[in-house]
């Protein structure tokens, strides 16, 4: 299973419709694919027209009171099934600040469904928080995330521009390296 | 994973007036309504079946183009909407996509072919919830074998992931709107079924017995479909390769059916008749291989025999090439007889022998008395067979004696065929020693090709380097040669009981006397 994850600090730039759509790609060609919508806004989840609602919140996949398996809902998709967010998740930070090693907990939960899929997608917060620290870590035996997306706006603003440079900064500085443009 | 629920449609009424209820009175949205032909691929093993996944090539009857569909369980694993319009007959034909890969995998190289293929309407219909969003997929289908056997209308419910309650809650509405019964049988089974019962059913002669004044045309039919019957009847045993007197069964009444077609001449309807002799002929073909590998398993414990004890020994690892050899025949001759030749040819075959305006006025013979008909094609079977059996010599190439065998077979098939028509002392006289004339011929043919095709085989046994195994073969072709020597020397002797003048005054004698009064 490859866990491919979508993030920029700034918010608007496209982040789910690259998931969602790669998502859909990866699905129409025979992969089996999930996408995980980490963002309280759940986004990605109105994409799918899922109801936002997490039976127990997120709080309770956080803690391994749900295994991840019952949370998730398939899409209209072939092969796509979506863990939709709903807006408790914007505690997701305190939950997993609460719980005992919180960066290894998505990679925890993702690990119960290592079987069924193929692709898992995570369509992450725009902030640089525990949720969204856990797919940066690459070289840390931690981290969930094989890949990691940045998107940007085609045309950038001066501001996201400079946000988007300290932040490839930030990467380095935390991984050593960084690959691809 | 959510699993599929079955009902079976018991409700009067079409299939648009049980969609009409599904979308108008449940609401339920309809996604795609589709008509073809669906035709259900495996290996000749049935890998895909143990793995409990279907393979599905549907072929839209109008516009569209073919489609291949991997699914378990009733949830989809890859759909190529796209395909070749002929169905992929090995792994590497699957599209290249990573679900075909996988599935690719699993087929490990090996052939696919088709299994029973239905022609179905199927309507797929969604279940939507306040937010428009799919919360189960319900496919509606009525299809029918290409025997033109109807199926039970079935609806599938396939609850989609995470809404199990929902799709729960629609079937109760569906077995309130509906009259249905749970079903536990896929559609790929209930065609498989239907496919098995429009074989075993034939066409039924209704137990309408021979009758010397009856039409030529008439009586050809019942028997052709008396010999469907037995062909039919064996034809399961004949994929499952578990008893060797299935094949066996099946091959005798496909010639049958051809040496009736070929003494047809002015009674079957001449362009299905060349069709349908050419078809059977293919037919035999296909089936002769596997025959003649069933011969050399069963015959070649009783020839190790003949060998000295210590040589038996030796030709173990020949009996694994042997035993090899015969399941390859096996596997490539189901996959001829799972094609889609054979299935078209059979829907085909069945018709016309059901369908009774290809049997009025089909030739100028027809509506002849078939006793009449049937002495003169065994007059000249008779005559021929005669002739050529006196031109045998010693001297005479082994063909000859092959083809002198293959008319004899056509005028023992039509003594047999048309038996109850003849005076039974009379038939009696001349079939006993036909058969030894057929034994003898047989036992010749039998042994030369047995001979050929140990020899061929024998190639392939590994490590050429064991001289003890291929000597113990050159023992067991030895004694091939002797029998078939035998075989040969006592020709003369047997043709001439044959060509004898009682036996010969009997072909005069089939004609049953009338009773006196």
């Amino acid at each position: 299973m490859k866990v491919l994850a979508t993030y920029n600090i700034k918010g608007g730039v496209g982040k789910t419709a690259t998931a969602v759509n790669l998502a859909h790609v990866a699905a129409t060609h025979g992969n089996r694919v999930l996408v995980w919508d980490l963002d309280p806004q759940g986004a990605a989840t109105f994409y799918f027209r899922v109801k936002p609602k997490v039976k127990g919140g997120g709080k309770a996949i956080v803690r391994g009171s749900l295994e991840l398996g019952d949370a998730i809902k398939a899409t209209d998709f072939d092969n796509l099934d979506l863990v939709p967010a709903d807006f408790s998740y914007r505690h997701l930070d305190l939950w997993l600040d609460d719980a005992k090693k919180p960066l290894v907990r998505i990679r925890r939960a993702l690990r119960q469904v290592s079987e069924e899929y193929d692709y898992v997608f995570l369509d992450c917060p725009p902030s640089i928080s525990l949720t969204s620290y856990q797919p940066f870590l690459r070289r840390c035996r931690c981290a969930p995330t094989n890949s990691l997306i940045v998107s940007s706006k085609k045309t950038p603003t001066w501001f996201a521009n400079s946000r988007f440079l300290g932040f490839s900064r930030w990467l380095i500085a935390i991984n050593g390296c960084i690959g691809g443009s | 994973v959510s699993k599929v629920r079955r009902y079976e449609v018991t409700a009067a009424g079409d299939f648009a007036s049980v969609l009409a209820v599904l979308t108008d009175h449940l609401g339920l949205r309809l996604l795609s309504l589709d008509e073809g032909q669906r035709s259900w691929l495996d290996t000749p093993t049935g890998t895909l079946e143990r793995a409990k996944t279907t393979l599905e090539f549907r072929l839209p009857s109008g516009e569209g183009t073919p489609s291949l569909t991997w699914a378990a369980e009733g949830r989809v694993l890859v759909y190529d909407p796209c395909v070749s319009s002929t169905p992929p007959v090995q792994s590497s034909d699957l599209p290249d996509s990573a679900a075909f890969l996988r599935l690719a995998t699993l087929v490990d190289g090996g052939e696919l072919v088709a299994g029973p293929t239905v022609n179905s309407q199927i309507a797929v219909l969604a279940c939507l919830d306040d937010e428009e969003k799919t919360t189960a997929r319900i496919i509606f289908d009525r299809s029918e074998t290409l025997d033109g056997i109807a199926l039970p209308m079935m609806i599938e419910v396939l609850p989609l992931r995470g809404y199990e309650d929902e799709a729960s809650a629609l079937e109760k509405k569906l077995k309130r709107s509906v009259a249905v019964s749970t079903s536990a049988t896929p559609i790929r089974e209930l065609a498989q079924q239907g496919a098995s019962a429009g074989l075993a059913a034939g066409i039924e002669n209704d137990g309408v017995a021979l009758v010397p004044t009856m039409s030529a045309a008439c009586a050809w039919r019942i028997v052709l479909q008396t010999l469907n019957d037995s062909m039919v009847q064996s034809f399961s045993g004949v994929l499952s390769g578990n008893d060797p007197e299935d094949l066996h069964a099946f091959r005798v009444a496909v010639r049958r059916i051809r040496t009736l077609l070929q003494d047809g001449d002015d009674v079957v309807d001449p362009e299905s008749r060349d069709r349908f002799r050419h078809e059977y002929r293919w037919l035999g073909d296909v089936t002769t291989p596997t025959r003649d590998a069933d011969v050399h398993l069963i015959e070649f414990p009783e020839l190790a025999a003949m060998l000295p004890p210590e040589r038996r020994e030796e030709l173990m690892s020949f009996n694994e090439v042997l035993v090899r050899h015969r399941s390859d025949c096996h596997t490539a001759m189901t996959a001829e007889l799972r094609s889609m030749r054979r299935a078209e040819f059979g829907t085909a075959w069945l018709s016309f022998l059901a369908d009774d305006d290809a049997w009025t006025g089909c030739g100028d013979l027809a509506d002849e008395p078939v006793l009449r008909i049937v002495l003169r094609r065994i007059e000249k079977a008779n005559w021929q067979l005669v002739k050529s059996g006196r031109k045998i010599s010693k001297k005479s190439p082994a063909i000859a004696l092959h083809e002198l065998r293959k008319e004899g077979k056509r005028l023992r098939y039509l003594l047999e065929c048309f038996g109850p028509l003849f005076d039974e002392k009379a038939l009696a006289t001349i079939l006993r020693p036909l058969r030894d004339v057929q034994d003898v011929l047989g036992e010749f043919q039998d042994t030369e090709v047995q001979a050929n095709a140990l020899l061929e085989l024998a190639g392939e046994l590994e490590g050429a380097e064991d001289h003890s195994a291929l000597m113990a073969i050159g023992g067991v072709i030895e004694q091939l040669g002797v029998r078939g020597a035998d075989a040969r020397a006592s020709f003369p002797k047997t043709f001439g009981r044959f060509d004898d003048r009682k036996v010969q005054r009997a072909f005069g004698q089939l004609e049953p006397r009338k009773k006196k009064r």
